[in-house]
């Protein structure tokens, strides 16, 4: 480390060569077909999810938000009055199909904020506690408290005491999935830390802030991503458990937990209000998964075929 | 040994104050009233005072906390707000149905998911191994009340083989009990499969390329003693730690299969104290489903040492 090249090709040496992300993505893609049959189902439902405000508006969908005592409980297929059910009607006469379908704009929209906003939460309590020894281990106790309670307890027991809101199940659901990011990306500071890279650039003289944001910060983003592929699964997973457990999303919201609930005492009679939205709930998350599986191998192969 | 395991116990305490901390606190935040709850609905202002008074409502609430803390230390978790009983009592009853479900739906998924993960990786992109990857992604998307109805409808009501929900206690039949848990336990043990097939699968075949897994061959052992003493006890501590995460999920997944096959256990009595407010309940089950998570996860620390003696914790 005498000469400042030297240094600096010790410094380069943690660094990934310079792929552009969507290429090295694209080839991700074309080698691993599970993962570009996700991505293309997720984008499928993500469009149709956007769309259906439109589809109801232009008769395509039955309006979800609307009771039709008149046709309670019907099997799959037309009413007396001509009414299309493809997926039968609720108990309170509404459509399932267009639940099943609109049900996904709310589906989507809790899993990608609770992914969101657990993957930043989680990072910056990760990156804290993984790089500042001090407060290291007053954080990790308090997370490993946090994660000692099983995570639909800890959703149900926040959502009694918030009350039935859209914000407070992304709440109650990034207060679960927070904590499991934070030591994903804790435990990848604390290897980084002590890499040669980040040695030669203290030798250099940059500062902490210069360190955590330049070089520590950047290397935990690939196992943040995935991560945050995974919570986005289980999120909508566990939107809906909170919902069927009546401690989700108002129930009056057509969501895919909401109808499941609904349909709970009527499922030996009217299968299909419990089946047929769980099987929309299965797909998604099965999309999400084969699509965070491919990502995970492509960004981190050290993990490959690991959980 | 001992020392290892006493100093861990210790380190467990600062974890198990936080869940009381975060807990307690959680529910003392609660915009609900039970006072008022308690009192009625055509209770006037006197009488829910009255109430609040009875209750230790009216307290500072560091004091609450500390007969909170007092209370749990010595074993007396309080009376239940709601129904007056005691809630060491209320909760011991729920222990063994969730207990049972968990124990035989951990059972089954580690005797399925273990011979599974160990044959994929060994007969690496075979039919079986795509088979079984297929169902162990399966396992992490299908939620499992889905999963409950769908095994009710298909072998509780169109094959009436199993009933559709509800316990036996053990003593009063063990037949009875095992006969009700067996369906409860299957859906269970299917979603917690994936997790543990996929990581025995993924270490093993790290392991398999070990060279003394190659050695092993060349000296001409046969193919199942290489698997099991050569490269399973090689790769059995990864699995271990997944088993261990995966017990939170067990937990979490039994509130959800009591409430679709009804039975009556610990998640059940969450769901139905928190529709009540019920606190005390509340807390003390969440602060002992806890202590269970935090022991069980010790034991595995402890369970790694004998299955790698290289591990040791005392020196």
């Amino acid at each position: 480390m005498s000469t400042k090249s030297e240094a600096q090709d010790i410094q380069f040496q943690g660094l990934r060569p310079k792929i552009p992300w969507y290429i090295s993505m694209g080839n991700a893609l074309w080698r691993n077909p599970n993962m570009l049959i996700g991505l293309i189902f997720v984008v499928i439902v993500a469009i149709i999810a956007l769309l259906a405000p439109l589809l109801i508006r232009f008769g395509v969908l039955e309006d979800p938000f609307v009771f039709d005592p008149l046709n309670r409980l019907l099997p799959p297929g037309r009413a007396e009055d001509g009414k299309l059910f493809l997926f039968g009607s609720g108990p309170l006469g509404r459509d399932i199909f267009s639940i099943v379908v609109y049900g996904s704009r709310i589906s989507l929209f809790v899993g990608l904020a609770v992914a969101i906003i657990a993957a930043i939460v989680g990072s910056f309590i990760g990156i804290v506690a993984g790089y500042f020894s001090k407060v290291d281990d007053i954080i990790m106790r308090f997370m490993d408290g946090i994660m000692a309670i099983p995570g639909i307890l800890l959703a149900i027991v926040l959502m009694a005491i918030l009350g039935p809101r859209i914000e407070n199940v992304i709440f109650a659901l990034t207060v679960v999935d927070a904590p499991r990011t934070a030591r994903i990306v804790r435990s990848v500071v604390l290897t980084i830390k002590e890499s040669q890279y980040v040695d030669a650039a203290h030798a250099f003289g940059a500062t902490k802030t210069r360190i955590l944001l330049r070089h520590i910060a950047p290397n935990t983003f690939a196992p943040v991503i995935v991560q945050a592929t995974f919570l986005f699964a289980s999120a909508i997973l566990a939107e809906a458990s909170l919902s069927f457990l009546g401690a989700g999303v108002p129930p009056d919201i057509p969501t895919w937990g909401n109808i499941i609930g609904e349909g709970r005492i009527y499922f030996i009679s009217n299968s299909n209000i419990v089946i047929l939205p769980s099987v929309g709930l299965f797909l998604l998350a099965l999309a999400i998964n084969m699509f965070g599986d491919g990502l995970r191998d492509s960004l981190d192969p050290k993990l490959r075929g690991k959980t | 040994m001992q020392r290892y395991i006493l100093k861990r116990l210790l380190a467990a305490l600062p974890t198990m104050a936080i869940v009381g901390v975060v807990v307690f606190s959680i529910i003392h935040l609660a915009p609900g009233d039970p006072a008022a709850i308690m009192a009625g609905e055509d209770a006037d202002y006197e009488q829910v005072e009255a109430m609040r008074e009875a209750m230790g409502l009216l307290d500072p609430i560091p004091v609450q906390f500390w007969k909170f803390v007092s209370g749990v230390a010595t074993g007396d978790f309080g009376e239940s707000i709601f129904s007056g009983h005691k809630v060491s009592k209320l909760i011991l009853d729920r222990v063994e149905p969730t207990l049972s479900l968990a124990l035989i739906s951990l059972t089954i998924s580690i005797v399925v998911s273990i011979p599974a993960g160990v044959l994929a990786a060994w007969k690496m992109n075979s039919i079986f191994d795509r088979i079984v990857m297929i169902l162990a992604l399966t396992g992490y998307a299908v939620p499992y009340f889905a999963l409950g109805y769908v095994m009710i409808i298909l072998f509780a009501v169109k094959l009436p083989w199993f009933p559709a929900g509800g316990y036996v206690y053990m003593e009063e039949s063990i037949t009875q009990y095992l006969y009700h848990l067996l369906l409860p336990s299957f859906v269970l043990g299917f979603a917690g499969s994936a997790l543990i097939t996929r990581m025995t699968r993924a270490t093993m075949l790290e392991v398999l390329k070990e060279d003394y897994v190659r050695t092993a061959r060349a000296k001409g052992l046969g193919e199942t003693i290489v698997l099991l003493r050569h490269a399973f006890r090689n790769a059995a501590n990864p699995v271990i730690t997944v088993i261990g995460f995966s017990i939170a999920g067990f937990i979490s997944g039994v509130v959800i299969t009591e409430t679709v096959f009804a039975i009556p256990g610990m998640g059940r009595l969450i769901t139905e104290s928190i529709a009540q407010r019920d606190f005390q309940i509340i807390q003390s089950t969440i602060l002992i489903v806890a202590l269970i998570y935090v022991m069980v996860n010790l034991i595995i620390d402890v369970l790694y040492v004998f299955v790698d003696p290289r591990i040791r914790y005392d020196s």
